[in-house]
C-alpha cells in the first residue's frame, strides 16, 4: 500500500470574534517576554527590592488600617519608578521596532485587523507584562495590609485598596504610550531601549535644571509627576507650587499623545513595501 | 462569543475605473477587470501594479476612485469581512524572524479568528502540506529563502480562506522550488477557491492559471480564459516533413505559394514550418504526397503566453502612439 501524497484539506471551524484575536495578540507578546531571561531576571530582583522587602516593613509591625499614605510611598518610591522605566525600555524596545524591520505589519492588516485593535493587542501585551511588576504586588501587599490589620473596620481600607488598584492601572499603563512611540520610531530594539530609557532620564535632567528658574518646570520630571500623580489619588493634597492644571495637561499629553502619534506612524507603515 | 464564516458567495473579484496615485506616479490607471474564480494570473512587468491591485483589493490602499467588489463585498466597507475571506501571501520578507514556523503559523491562524485548539493542528498540518519538515520547530530567521516562502504560503492557507492572493509566490525561488511551488498552488485550486497569483513569470502562470489578466502602466491590456488567449493564433499551424532534402525544399517552396509561411526551422533530415492556414489541411496532405515527402506532423501551433504577453503589449503600445482608443 503506498504512502497517500499529502493534499491540501479544507478547515472548517468557526471563527472567534475580533477581540479575542486582540487577546491573542496580547498574551502571545506577554509569554514572548516572559521567556526573556534579562526581563525575567529585571522582575525578579525588581520584584525582591521594591516589593518583597515592603511586605516586611509593612506587615509585620503592628497597623491599625490600610493607609493611604503607606500605598503612595510604596508606589511613588524612586526604586519602583527606577525599575518600571528599566522595564518599559525592555519591554516596549521591539514592540513596533520589530514588525518595521521584518515588514510584518502586512501579516496584522491584510487580516480582519485595524490599526487601533493591533495597538490595543502590544498595549495590552506590554500591559500584562509590566504588570507583573507594578500592579498585581501593590495590589497583593494592599490586601495583605489589610487583611493583617488590627482595626475591625474595613471601610477605610477598602477605599484604599480601590485606590491602589486605580493607581496599579495608571503608572503601569502610564509610561507604555512613550516606550512604543519610540520603539515605533526605528527599527532596532536597542535603539528604541536606549532611546525609551534616555528621553526619560533626560527629561529628568531638564526638569531639574530648569525647576531652578521656574517650578513648573519640575513637572518635566517623570518621576515627579508620577509621584503628584499618586498623592493625589490617595487624596494627601499636592504640595502649593504645582500647578495643578500643568499637571493634568502634562499628564495625560504624556498618556495620550505618543498613541496619537504611533496611530499616525502605523497607518504609514501598514501598507508594506 | 464566535462568528459564523461567510456564507458561500460567488467568489469573483470586481473593479471598477480604480486609480491610485503615489504622489506623481500612477500605480492604477481607471484599472477596470472581472476575476472568475479559479486560479487567475495576474501577469505584468515589474511596476505594472499588479501587487497595488492587490494590496487595493485588501483595503490598505485606498483608490482616488472607482469601485471594487470581492465576492459581493465591498473591500473600502466592508474591509474585516472581505479581509476575513482572504489568504494573501506577500511579495516581500515579512515574517517574523523570532518565531519558529509552527508558532508563527498558528499565531496568525489565531489572528485569522481560529481557535487556539484549531490553529495549532491546523499550522502542522499546512506546513505539512507546504514541505516545512523538522525545520519548523527552527526560528524563520535560519531559512532559506524557498523555506520562507513556503512558510509565508503556509501563513496565507492557515484559516482557510476563501480566496487567495499570493503576490510572486516563487520569488526568489530555484527552478525546483518554483516547480513545487506551482505544484502546491494546483493543488489548493482542487478546493474551489479563487486564487489570484501575481507573476511576471510567464511559465510559472502558464501552468496553473484558468484565466489570465494582462496588465501594464496600472492598465488592463487584455484578459481571458487561458485557452482563449492562448488559441489566438488564429489558423496558425505547424507543418513537419520528413524526406530527401531537395524534395522538401520544393515542398516547402511550392507550400509558400500556397499560404503564408511564419517560420521555417531546418533540422537534421526534417524541416518544421508555421503557416497561416485557416481553410481544411488537405491541400497540405495533397503537395506533401506529390512532392514526395512524408508529413510527419499538421497541427494547429499553439500560441505560449509569452507570445501572447509580448503581442498584446506591443499592441497596446503601438495603439498609444497611434492615438488609438484605448483597450479598458
Amino acid at each position: 500500500m503506498s504512502i497517500d501524497p499529502i493534499t491540501y484539506k479544507p478547515w472548517s471551524g468557526e471563527r472567534t470574534n475580533h477581540l479575542e484575536r486582540v487577546w491573542v495578540m496580547s498574551m502571545a507578546f506577554f509569554r514572548q517576554k516572559l521567556k526573556s531571561k534579562w526581563i525575567l531576571l529585571l522582575l525578579i530582583i525588581g520584584l525582591f527590592l521594591v516589593n518583597i522587602i515592603s511586605i516586611f516593613v509593612y506587615i509585620l509591625p503592628p497597623h491599625e488600617v490600610l493607609d493611604g499614605e503607606v500605598m503612595a510611598d510604596q508606589m511613588g518610591n524612586g526604586l519602583l519608578f527606577i525599575f518600571i522605566i528599566l522595564l518599559i525600555s525592555m519591554i516596549c524596545s521591539d514592540t513596533i521596532a520589530e514588525d518595521l524591520r521584518s515588514n510584518s505589519f502586512v501579516l496584522y492588516f491584510s487580516r480582519a485587523m485595524k490599526t487601533e485593535s493591533y495597538l490595543a493587542g502590544k498595549i495590552g501585551g506590554a500591559f500584562l507584562t509590566l504588570s507583573v511588576f507594578s500592579f498585581f504586588p501593590p495590589v497583593v501587599l494592599a490586601i495583605a495590609i489589610m487583611a493583617t490589620q488590627s482595626s475591625s473596620s474595613y471601610g477605610d481600607s477598602l477605599v484604599v485598596l480601590g485606590q491602589t488598584v486605580i493607581a496599579g492601572l495608571v503608572i503601569t499603563f502610564f509610561f507604555i504610550p512613550a516606550g512604543l512611540f519610540i520603539s515605533s520610531m526605528t527599527k532596532r530594539k536597542s535603539y528604541a531601549s536606549v532611546g525609551t530609557f534616555m528621553s526619560f532620564f533626560i527629561l529628568m535632567i531638564v526638569g531639574g535644571i530648569f525647576s531652578e528658574f521656574n517650578p513648573d518646570w519640575e513637572l518635566m520630571d517623570p518621576s515627579l509627576l508620577f509621584y503628584y500623580f499618586l498623592q493625589a489619588i490617595f487624596g494627601l493634597g499636592l504640595p502649593n507650587s504645582v500647578n495643578v492644571g500643568l499637571l493634568t495637561g502634562i499628564f495625560l499629553t504624556v498618556m495620550f499623545v505618543p498613541l496619537i502619534l504611533v496611530y499616525i506612524r502605523i497607518n504609514q507603515k501598514a501598507v508594506g513595501k | 462569543m464566535s462568528e459564523k464564516r461567510p456564507a458561500q458567495r460567488l467568489l469573483t473579484i470586481t473593479s471598477k475605473d480604480i486609480t491610485v496615485r503615489f504622489g506623481k506616479i500612477t500605480a492604477l490607471d481607471k484599472f477596470t477587470v472581472n476575476v472568475p474564480s479559479g486560479v487567475v494570473g495576474l501577469l505584468g512587468p515589474n511596476g505594472a501594479g499588479k501587487s497595488t491591485f492587490i494590496k487595493a483589493l485588501l483595503g490598505l490602499l485606498r483608490p482616488e476612485n472607482g469601485k471594487m467588489i470581492v465576492a459581493g463585498y465591498d473591500p473600502l466597507t466592508e474591509t474585516s469581512t472581505v479581509r476575513d475571506m482572504i489568504g494573501y501571501m506577500p511579495e516581500h520578507d515579512c515574517l517574523i524572524e523570532e518565531f519558529n514556523a509552527v508558532d508563527l503559523v498558528s499565531y496568525l491562524g489565531q489572528i485569522s479568528g481560529m481557535m487556539k485548539r484549531d490553529a495549532i493542528p491546523r499550522s502542522h498540518e499546512v506546513l505539512d502540506f507546504v514541505g516545512i519538515g523538522e525545520e519548523r520547530y527552527r526560528t524563520i530567521s535560519s531559512y532559506s529563502t524557498g523555506m520562507k516562502q513556503r512558510v509565508k504560503l503556509a501563513q496565507a492557507i492557515v484559516h482557510d480562506p476563501a480566496i487567495l492572493f499570493l503576490d510572486e509566490p516563487t520569488n526568489g525561488m530555484d527552478p525546483q522550488g518554483r516547480e513545487d511551488m506551482m505544484e502546491l498552488i494546483r493543488k489548493i485550486s482542487l478546493s474551489d477557491k479563487t486564487i489570484l497569483v501575481s507573476s511576471h513569470i510567464l511559465d510559472d502562470l502558464e501552468r496553473v492559471s484558468d484565466h489570465i489578466v494582462i496588465m501594464n502602466d496600472g492598465r488592463l491590456i487584455t484578459e481571458g480564459s487561458i485557452d482563449d488567449l492562448l488559441a489566438k493564433k488564429d489558423g496558425q499551424k505547424m507543418v513537419k516533413v520528413r524526406g530527401i532534402p531537395e524534395n522538401m525544399e520544393t515542398f516547402i517552396k511550392a507550400l509558400a505559394e500556397m499560404y503564408e509561411i511564419r517560420s521555417v526551422v531546418k533540422g537534421r533530415g526534417e524541416i518544421s514550418a508555421v503557416v497561416i492556414n485557416k481553410g481544411p489541411g488537405n491541400p497540405v496532405f495533397k503537395l506533401s504526397r506529390d512532392k514526395g515527402v512524408q508529413l510527419r506532423g499538421y497541427y494547429p501551433e499553439r500560441a505560449t503566453l509569452e507570445d501572447v504577453f509580448i503581442g498584446t503589449v506591443e499592441q497596446n503600445l503601438d495603439k498609444e502612439k497611434g492615438g488609438g482608443p484605448d483597450v479598458n
